[in-house]
C-alpha cells in the first residue's frame, strides 16, 4: 500500500514539477514528493531489511504483460533503503548546483521531474518479479539518467557523451531483454522465478545465457572493458546526475549480479572464476586510469569501476563458496560485496558532489588548472578529504570494512586445492596494489587541487558552495562516519539480504554463520579504535611541543622567486607511476617546444585517453577499411568472389544444421 | 599465563618506544665506521631529537592544518602499526586473523598524510618527492601480500603470529625464508627510505624522497618525522628478525625474543654496511627494483602452492 502512495507521488511530483510556474516552486515539489515517498518506502521496507516476512503483492494487468507480481526481499530492501533517500539528496544537491538556472527562464521542472522518475524506476526494478515490467523500470532509469546528462545539451561534447551513454545503456538492454527471451521462451513464462527454473538446470543454453546476463550487467555497472562510455558522461553531467549514475543507479547491474545468483542452482566453478577474472581486471584497470586523469570527475568515473570490480569479486567469492560448498565463503563474499556497494554509493556521491562545489566555484575541474582551494572552502576541502581516505580503504573509515571482508575472503582458507587458493592470495595482492594507487589517486587530486596555491587566476574560488549542496556532503559524510564508527552494525544490514540468497540456494544459514563477517572484523575496529586513540594522544603531545611558531615563506631550496605556476601539477605527479605502466596507458601529448635563440611560445598539454576506446574506433576503422577493399575486389577477382560465396555456403548449411539438431 | 603475555606486551612496547632511537644511531655508527671514522654515539638520535624538541617551529605561510596533521598521523600509524607486528618474537599486542592486511593499510594512512603535507607547502620539489613515494610504494604493496601469503599457505596459519611461529627449517623452509627476506629488505629500503632506494645524507632534494617530503618541516615536527622512520625501519627489520628466528617461541619465549632483538640489531648493521658500500639507484631503476621484490614474492607464492600440492 504504502508503495503505491510512494508511486502515485513520485508522478505526482513529476507532473506538478512540469505544470506549476516559477523555478523554485517546481523543485521544492519535486523534492517533496520525493521525501514523501523515500519516508513511504523507508517505512514499508526497513522491517524486510531487519528480518521481517518480504513483502508480496499482485498487480492485475492485461496481456502482453500479464500479472505483475511484486516482491519485497531483504536485497530488494536493502537497495531500496539508500537509493530512494540519496536520489532525494541528489535533488535537493541540484537546488543549488543548478542555482544559475532558478532565476533564468530555463525551466528546470524537467530536469526535477526526471529525478523523480529515476526514484520511479528504483521503485519498479526492485520490486517486480515479472520480466517485461523489470526490463520497463530498465529503461526508464536510462532514458531518464540519459536525459539528465545532457543538461548542458548546447555543448557538442556532452550531446556525444550523451549519445555514448544511450548506445551503450541500451546493449546492455538488448542482452537483458535476449536472456529474458531465451529463458522465458523455454520455461513459458515472464514471471523472474520462473526464469530462475530454467538457470536452475544445467545446460549448455544456461551458461550461454548467464555469461549475456553478466555482460548486460557489466555493461550497466561499467565493469572493464565495457566501461568506455563512463568517464564521458561522468565528466558531462551535471555533478548530482553523475553522483546518482555512479553512486546509485549503476548499482541496479550488481544487483542484478546478485539477484540472478540467487536463481542459479549450485553455479560450476567457472562462473565465479569468470566473475572473479572480470572483476579483478576491472578493479585493477580501472585504478590504473584513476591515476593519470586529468578532470576530476573523469577520475571519479574511473574510479567507479574499480569499486564495482570491488564489489564484483564479492560476488565471485560467493559463487565459488556456493561451488565449493563453504557457506562461511558465500557469507563473506555477499556479505563484502553488499557493503560495498553502500560504501561505494556514500562516498562516491560525497566526492561528485564536492566535484561538482568546485565546478560551480572555481569554474573548472580540471586539475591543472585548480589548486590552494582550501583558503576559499574549508568546509568542502574537508569533506573532499573524508571522501577520498574513505574512497582509498584507509582505515578507519567504511571503505576498508568492507575491503577487509573481502580480503578475508580471498586470504582464507575455503579453496579446495592449493592452486586455487594461491590464485586467490594472488587476486588478494591485486587488491592491495589497487588499493596502494587508489591512495597515490586521491592524494595527487585533493592535494593538487585543494592545497598549495591557486594555479591559473581564472580559476579561483571565492567563498563557499551553495548550502544546500554542502548540507547534501554533510549528509553523505555522516554516512561514512557512521559505518566507519559502527562497522559491526552496518555488516548487520547485510545479514537478512545474504540469509536470504542462501535460502534460495537451500542452505539454512544460522545466526552465528551469518554473524562471521563480523566476529573477524570485531578485532579490527578494536584496532582502528586503538589507532584513533594513538592519533589522540600524539596530536595532543604535538599541539604541546608546538604552542608558538613563526611564519615563513615555503623553503624554495635557495631559490627565491617561485611562482603558483611551478608547483608540482597533477600530470607531472602522475608522470613516474605512468612511465612505469605506458603499456596498458594512452597518453595524448600535444607539444610545440620553444626552439631557437628567439623562441617563440610553446605549450605542452598531456591527457590520459580511454585505451579501449582508442583501440575500439581503430579495430572498427581498420575493419571496415578491410570490408571495403575486399568488397571492391569481389566483381573483379574471382578467387575472392568463390571464397565469399563459400563462407556464405558454410554458414548457412550450419545454420540449417544447427535448427535441426535443436 | 596471563601475567606473562602483560610482561612481554609492556616490554614490546618498551621495545618498540626505544628501538627506532638505537637503529638510526647504529646504522649512522656503522656508516662512520665504515668510512674510517669513530662516528657519534648510538644513542646520538635521541639528543638531536631532544634539540629540536625545544625549537620553535616555523610554518610556510601556505600551509594549512593538513601540513599539522602530517607528522601526528606518520607517527600515531607507525606506533599501531609497531604494536601490531611481533618484535621480539612471535606475539604482538594486537594480534588477530588477518592483521597483516591492517598493518599494510594503517602504513599506506601515514603515507598519504605524508604526501599531503607535502603538497600542502605548494613546492615543486615536495611534490616531486611525494610522488615517487606514491609511485613506489603502488609498486610494494603487492609483494608484501605475496610472501605473507606463502607463508600463510605454509604455515597454515593467517596472522602475523603464527607465520612468524612457522619452524619448517629444512630446504623448502629455508628456499622460502631466502625469497622472503629479499621481499622484506627491498620493502624495508622503500618504507624506510634507505640507500639504494633513497639517500637520507643526500645534499640534493632533486634526487631525494623521504627527506625532499619533509623538507619544510622543522622543530618538533621534524623530530616527530625523524622518529617515524626510525620507526618504520623497526618494524621492517621486525619483520625480517620473525622471518629468520629460528628459536622455537613455544619452548624459549625469552631466548628467543633475545636472537630476535640480535636480528633486529643485525638488520641495522647490515642497512648501514649496504649504505657504505653501494650507491643510490637511479631514479628510473627503482620500479624494476621494486618489481624483484614482487617477483621474489610471487615466486615465494608458487613455490607453496606446489608444495603443498606436491605433497598432501
Amino acid at each position: 500500500m504504502l508503495l503505491y502512495i510512494a508511486t502515485i507521488t513520485l508522478l505526482l511530483g513529476a507532473v506538478l514539477a512540469l505544470v506549476v510556474r516559477g523555478n523554485s516552486l517546481r523543485a521544492w515539489l519535486a523534492i517533496a514528493s520525493q521525501a514523501v515517498a523515500s519516508a513511504a518506502v523507508l517505512w514499508a521496507v526497513v522491517p524486510v531489511l531487519l528480518g521481517a516476512a518480504p513483502l508480496t503483492a499482485v498487480v492485475p494487468w492485461p496481456a502482453p504483460l500479464g500479472d505483475v507480481r511484486l516482491q519485497i526481499e531483504a536485497l530488494d530492501a536493502f537497495f531500496l533503503c539508500f537509493s530512494l533517500p540519496m536520489t532525494l539528496l541528489g535533488s535537493i544537491y541540484a537546488l543549488g548546483y543548478l542555482q544559475p538556472y532558478m532565476k533564468g527562464k530555463r525551466h528546470v521542472g524537467a530536469h526535477f521531474g526526471l529525478l523523480n522518475l529515476t526514484a520511479l524506476s528504483f521503485l519498479i526494478i526492485y520490486t517486480v518479479e515479472n520480466s517485461f515490467a523489470f526490463l520497463l523500470g530498465w529503461e526508464l532509469a536510462a532514458l531518464a539518467a540519459w536525459l539528465l546528462v545532457i543538461w548542458d545539451h548546447e555543448n557538442q561534447k556532452i550531446r556525444f557523451a550523451g549519445f555514448n551513454y544511450l548506445v551503450s545503456t541500451h546493449i546492455s538492454f538488448l542482452l537483458l531483454v535476449a536472456a529474458f527471451v531465451i529463458g522465458g521462451d523455454q520455461m513459458h513464462s515472464t514471471d523472474l522465478r520462473e526464469i530462475g527454473g530454467f538457470l536452475r538446470q544445467n545446460s549448455f543454453l544456461r551458461d550461454v545465457t548467464f555469461v549475456v546476463l553478466m555482460t548486460s550487467f557489466g555493461l550497466k555497472s561499467a565493469f572493464f572493458p565495457f566501461h568506455t562510455w563512463l568517464p564521458r558522461a561522468h565528466s558531462a553531467a551535471p555533478a548530482h546526475v553523475s553522483a546518482l549514475m555512479s553512486g546509485v543507479i549503476h548499482k541496479a547491474g550488481i544487483f542484478g549480479m546478485l539477484k540472478f545468483t540467487a536463481l542459479i542452482d549450485a553455479p560450476p566453478a567457472w562462473m565465479g572464476w569468470y566473475v572473479i577474472g572480470f572483476s579483478t581486471l576491472s578493479a585493477v584497470m580501472g585504478v590504473l586510469y584513476t591515476a593519470s586523469q586529468r578532470d576530476i570527475k573523469r577520475m571519479l568515473g574511473y574510479s567507479s569501476t574499480e569499486n564495482v570490480g570491488i564489489a564484483g569479486l564479492g560476488i565471485g567469492l560467493g559463487y565459488l563458496g556456493l561451488t565449493w560448498h563453504q557457506p562461511a565463503l558465500v557469507v563473506i563474499g555477499f556479505t563484502g560485496a553488499i557493503l560495498h556497494v553502500l560504501n561505494h554509493a556514500l562516498f562516491k556521491c560525497l566526492l561528485f558532489y564536492a566535484a561538482g562545489a568546485v565546478y560551480r566555484v572555481a569554474h573548472t575541474v580540471d586539475l591543472e588548472r585548480l589548486g590552494g582551494l582550501r583558503r576559499a572552502m574549508p568546509q568542502t576541502t574537508l569533506f573532499f578529504l573524508i571522501g577520498s581516505l574513505a574512497i582509498a580503504a584507509l582505515p578507519p573509515l567504511n571503505g576498508f570494512v568492507s575491503e577487509f571482508v573481502i580480503y578475508s575472503g580471498l586470504l582464507g582458507a575455503a579453496a579446495p586445492s592449493p592452486e586455487s587458493r594461491a590464485v586467490l592470495i594472488a587476486v588478494a595482492a591485486l587488491l592491495a596494489f589497487v588499493g596502494a594507487v587508489s591512495a597515490l589517486a586521491v592524494t595527487r587530486v585533493f592535494g593538487v587541487a585543494f592545497l598549495g596555491v591557486p594555479r591559473d587566476p581564472k580559476c579561483v574560488a571565492h567563498g563557499e558552495a551553495h548550502p544546500a549542496m554542502r548540507l547534501t556532503m554533510a549528509v553523505h559524510v555522516l554516512g561514512v562516519l557512521a559505518v566507519a564508527a559502527f562497522p559491526l552494525a552496518a555488516l548487520g544490514l547485510a545479514q537478512a539480504p545474504v540469509a536470504d540468497l542462501m535460502r534460495a540456494q537451500g542452505l539454512a544459514p544460522d545466526a552465528e554463520l551469518l554473524a562471521g563477517p563480523a566476529r573477524s572484523y570485531a578485532p579490527v575496529a578494536w584496532a582502528c579504535a586503538g589507532l584513533l586513540l594513538t592519533l589522540t594522544a600524539v596530536a595532543l603531545l604535538r599541539r604541546s611541543l608546538t604552542r608558538r611558531h613563526a611564519v615563513h615563506r615555503t623553503w624554495g631550496c635557495g631559490y627565491t622567486a617561485a611562482t603558483a605556476r611551478m608547483q608540482y601539477t597533477g600530470a607531472s605527479f602522475a608522470s613516474q607511476f605512468g612511465n612505469v605502466f605506458e603499456g596498458l596507458l594512452v597518453f595524448l601529448r600535444r607539444l610545440k617546444l620553444p626552439r631557437g635563440p628567439f623562441p617563440e611560445r610553446g605549450h605542452i598539454s598531456t591527457h590520459c585517453v580511454d585505451g579501449v576506446e582508442n583501440r575500439m574506433f581503430q579495430v572498427l576503422g581498420t575493419a571496415t577499411d578491410t570490408v571495403t577493399r575486399l568488397a571492391g575486389r569481389l566483381p573483379e577477382d574471382t578467387p575472392v568472389s568463390f571464397a565469399a560465396g563459400f563462407v556464405t555456403l558454410v554458414v548457412m548449411v550450419a545454420f540449417l544444421l544447427a535448427g535441426g539438431a535443436l | 599465563m596471563t601475567g606473562q603475555t602483560a610482561a612481554l606486551a609492556a616490554v614490546h612496547l618498551l621495545a618498540l618506544l626505544v628501538l627506532p632511537i638505537v637503529m638510526l644511531g647504529l646504522v649512522n655508527r656503522v656508516k662512520s665506521i665504515w668510512a674510517g671514522r669513530r662516528g657519534p654515539r648510538v644513542l646520538q638520535p635521541l639528543a638531536d631529537m631532544r634539540r629540536l624538541l625545544r625549537k620553535q617551529p616555523v610554518y610556510s605561510e601556505v600551509t594549512t592544518e593538513v601540513f599539522r596533521l602530517g607528522p601526528t598521523v606518520a607517527l600515531a600509524t607507525g606506533l599501531v602499526a609497531g604494536a601490531v607486528t611481533p618484535l621480539l618474537g612471535p606475539q604482538s599486542p594486537l594480534g588477530f586473523a588477518y592483521d597483516f592486511v591492517v598493518f599494510a593499510y594503517v602504513l599506506a594512512l601515514g603515507r598519504v598524510f605524508l604526501m599531503l603535507a607535502a603538497l600542502d607547502t605548494g613546492s615543486a620539489f615536495e611534490g616531486m618527492g611525494a610522488a615517487r613515494e606514491a609511485t613506489y610504494g603502488a609498486v610494494i604493496e603487492p609483494a608484501l601480500f605475496l610472501l605473507l601469503g606463502g607463508l600463510m599457505l605454509a604455515s597454515g596459519h593467517a596472522d602475523f603470529a603464527g607465520l612468524m611461529a612457522w619452524t619448517d627449517f629444512g630446504a623448502f623452509g629455508v628456499g622460502l625464508r631466502v625469497l622472503g627476506f629479499v621481499v622484506l629488505m627491498i620493502l624495508l629500503q622503500i618504507e624506510a627510505a634507505r640507500i639504494p632506494v633513497d639517500d637520507p645524507m643526500t645534499h640534493l632534494e632533486l634526487t631525494m624522497i623521504h627527506e625532499v617530503m619533509i623538507l619544510d618541516h622543522s622543530g618538533p615536527d621534524l623530530a616527530i618525522l625523524q622518529y617515524a622512520a626510525g620507526l618504520k625501519l623497526t618494524v621492517c627489520a621486525a619483520l625480517i628478525a620473525g622471518l629468520l628466528n629460528p628459536v622455537s617461541w613455544a619452548a624459549q619465549p625469552w631466548l628467543a625474543g633475545a636472537v630476535a632483538l640480535a636480528i633486529i640489531l643485525a638488520v641495522a648493521v647490515l642497512v648501514g654496511t649496504i649504505e657504505s658500500l653501494i650507491a643510490r639507484l637511479r631514479m628510473r631503476a627503482i620500479p624494476g627494483y621494486a618489481g624483484v621484490a614482487v617477483i621474489a614474492g610471487a615466486l615465494a607464492l608458487a613455490l607453496a602452492a606446489l608444495r603443498l600440492g606436491g605433497s598432501p
